[in-house]
């Protein structure tokens, strides 16, 4: 009679047990199995919005889809190259009927480490930039509303919503799927990487000279891009106009000693990432490195950090070598 | 000894334990909002955009300071946080409201607890709580929603006052407006509170309609007191120029009357 009274009561707490919505979705939807270099943590993300197969899987087709833009001609692909690290090959990208944005489109590259967005850092979350091209005039000039109602019974939109949110296509669902694709585009298997991982002959002779200038005291340059990014995500004045046009992070601020100051980008994939600079004014790595070696313009904000230096006619080539070894080896597209 | 205890005593209590378990099991419906306060009334607000005291309406040409030609196109602002204040202090009926002043008067409805009132306390934009939220978290009807058009997309936060027009400073010129004015407050500095207080207290019961008028002088958004815009040279402020964004605040707020 004991047992009896023992399995009416494990029977009855079994039944009682309430699945959380975790559960039910992760035998469903499985957690991406996201691929990470080497060193690197596994990003943090918003407990709304986890990492799934579904979600990434949605995010990326949105990503793609250009009928979030008005005329249906722009995607976020469209200033954000997959071959060119999720770049721009232009200045300035074009939008809708050839509409030109104030900045360079950066690279997407490890942006799941970010904690602030847009060159100026106006965005705290990943989620949230995604409204802005959407909406933006010189961008998409579409209402993310509008957009998930075209896409909402569509498929694969139905269903992958469904599965990853367990809700219609709406504007939580596009701004978390297509900020749960740019999570997973990492970067971080480079030659570069992997001298760092003990292959000595991953690097020429060449860019290991370059990465020595590159970490020395001198060119300073890891004042800024060092770490696992070769960027802190801070942002800084680097002297290159003495009257700013765009205010930068002081736009943001509106603190007169942040006008100038731009988000640090990443070294990564720098050899893909043409042009330079927060508004693409610059075409090539030897005229960046010219820039930096001048010490910049005398802006009353220019970093401190900012020193000039000189460069020999062998130091130079080096230099841009190892830059060169910055790029991936592989897609940063990691979603089948 | 243990095989002397009866059977039925058993069964009993397992019959006991099963009730409680599923007792504890259940789950309570939700309290409905309000705490299930039926005493409601309801306190309609009509709001009357107005120039000069005549009835308001976007693309009308009308005169600015300085005789400016001017016109006002869209015109939207936030009210949030909005109270009802007593002898006792404040009674919070509504979080967020977004009054679109381009379709002419038009009636706002707050639910309210029955009493005599002062009037109503309310903020000119939003508090930081709601002014840094993701505005893809509401619904499409919600004013927070996206679809407003109130929020920064590209910074942390909303739109408190929208003021597009456009204007020439030539009184005499029968050109098209061309010029365009665009003021848009916002940034937690820009937010203040307004007391719409009519001049007599008023009642609220429950089940019960009261009526007021919220008169809002779009004229007065480029002047009261000293406070007076220059369109001609005070026309753009999209999170930036807050000088002109603090005046503009400061003659919103001065331009609303409860009646």
């Amino acid at each position: 009679m004991r047992s009896l009274l023992i399995i009416a009561l494990l029977a009855l707490l079994v039944a009682c047990r309430r699945e959380t919505e975790d559960e039910r979705g992760m035998e469903e939807n499985p957690l991406f199995s996201l691929q990470l270099p080497v060193g690197f943590s596994f990003p943090s993300n918003p407990a709304e919005n986890p990492l799934t197969d579904a979600s990434v899987r949605l995010g990326k087709a949105l990503f793609f889809d250009t009928r979030l833009s008005r005329t249906n001609t722009i995607s976020c692909a469209s200033c954000h190259h997959v071959d060119r690290a999720f770049s721009d090959t232009v200045p300035l990208s074009v939008g809708v009927d050839g509409a030109t944005g104030m900045r360079n489109s950066p690279t997407l590259a490890n942006v799941a480490y970010h904690t602030s967005f847009f060159r100026d850092g106006g965005v705290p979350t990943l989620e949230r930039q995604v409204i802005a091209p959407v909406h933006d005039e010189v961008e998409m000039d579409h209402n993310i509303t509008l957009a998930a109602e075209t896409l909402r019974d569509l498929e694969p939109y139905r269903s992958l919503s469904m599965k990853a949110y367990g809700r219609p296509l709406d504007p939580f669902v596009i701004t978390r799927a297509i900020a749960s694709y740019e999570r997973t585009l990492i970067s971080g298997w480079s030659r570069y990487d992997r001298y760092l991982q003990g292959e000595a002959s991953a690097m020429t002779d060449a860019e290991v000279r370059g990465m020595q200038l590159f970490n020395s005291e001198t060119l300073n340059c890891t004042a800024c891009h060092g770490g696992f990014d070769l960027s802190d995500h801070d942002f800084h004045n680097v002297g290159q106009y003495l009257q700013y046009a765009d205010s930068g992070r002081a736009r943001i601020t509106l603190r007169s000693q942040d006008n100038g100051k731009f988000k640090t980008p990443t070294l990564r994939n720098i050899a893909l990432t043409a042009p330079y600079m927060h508004n693409g004014s610059m075409a090539t790595l030897e005229e960046v490195i010219e820039h930096f070696a001048s010490g910049g313009l005398p802006h009353a904000n220019r970093d401190p950090e900012m020193r000039s230096f000189a460069l020999t006619s062998e130091e130079r080539p080096d230099l841009i070598a190892f830059l060169n070894a910055l790029t991936d080896d592989r897609s940063l597209d990691q979603v089948p | 000894m243990r095989s002397d205890r009866n059977p039925r005593s058993r069964l009993w209590w397992v019959a006991c334990l099963t009730v409680l378990f599923v007792a504890a099991c259940r789950t309570d419906d939700p309290i409905p909002p309000g705490g299930g306060n039926t005493a409601m009334g309801t306190l309609r607000i009509q709001v009357v955009p107005q120039w000069e005291g005549a009835p308001f309406a976007p693309y009308t040409e009308y005169r600015a300071p300085h005789d400016y030609r001017f016109q006002v196109e869209f015109l939207r602002l936030y009210l949030s946080d909005i109270r009802l204040v007593d002898a006792n202090g404040e009674t919070k009926v509504d979080p967020v409201r977004l009054l679109d002043l381009n379709n002419g008067a038009f009636n706002m409805e707050l639910a309210v607890p029955a009493g005599t009132w002062y009037g109503v306390r309310a903020g000119l934009g939003l508090p930081p709580e709601l002014n840094h939220t993701d505005p893809s978290l509401y619904g499409s009807d919600h004013p927070l929603s996206v679809n407003t058009g109130m929020s920064w997309n590209w910074a942390n936060g909303y739109k408190f006052v929208l003021f597009d027009g456009r204007y020439n400073p030539d009184p005499l010129s029968t050109t098209p407006l061309l010029a365009p004015f665009s003021v848009h407050t916002g940034m937690d500095t820009c937010y203040t509170t307004v007391d719409l207080f009519p001049a007599l207290p008023f009642t609220t019961a429950s089940n019960t309609i009261t009526d007021l008028t919220l008169r809002i002088d779009v004229d007065g958004f480029l002047q009261t007191g000293p406070d007076t815009i220059d369109v001609a040279v005070e026309n753009q402020s999209h999170g930036g120029n807050l000088p002109l964004a603090l005046k503009l605040t400061r003659n919103v707020a001065n331009s609303l009357h409860m009646q």
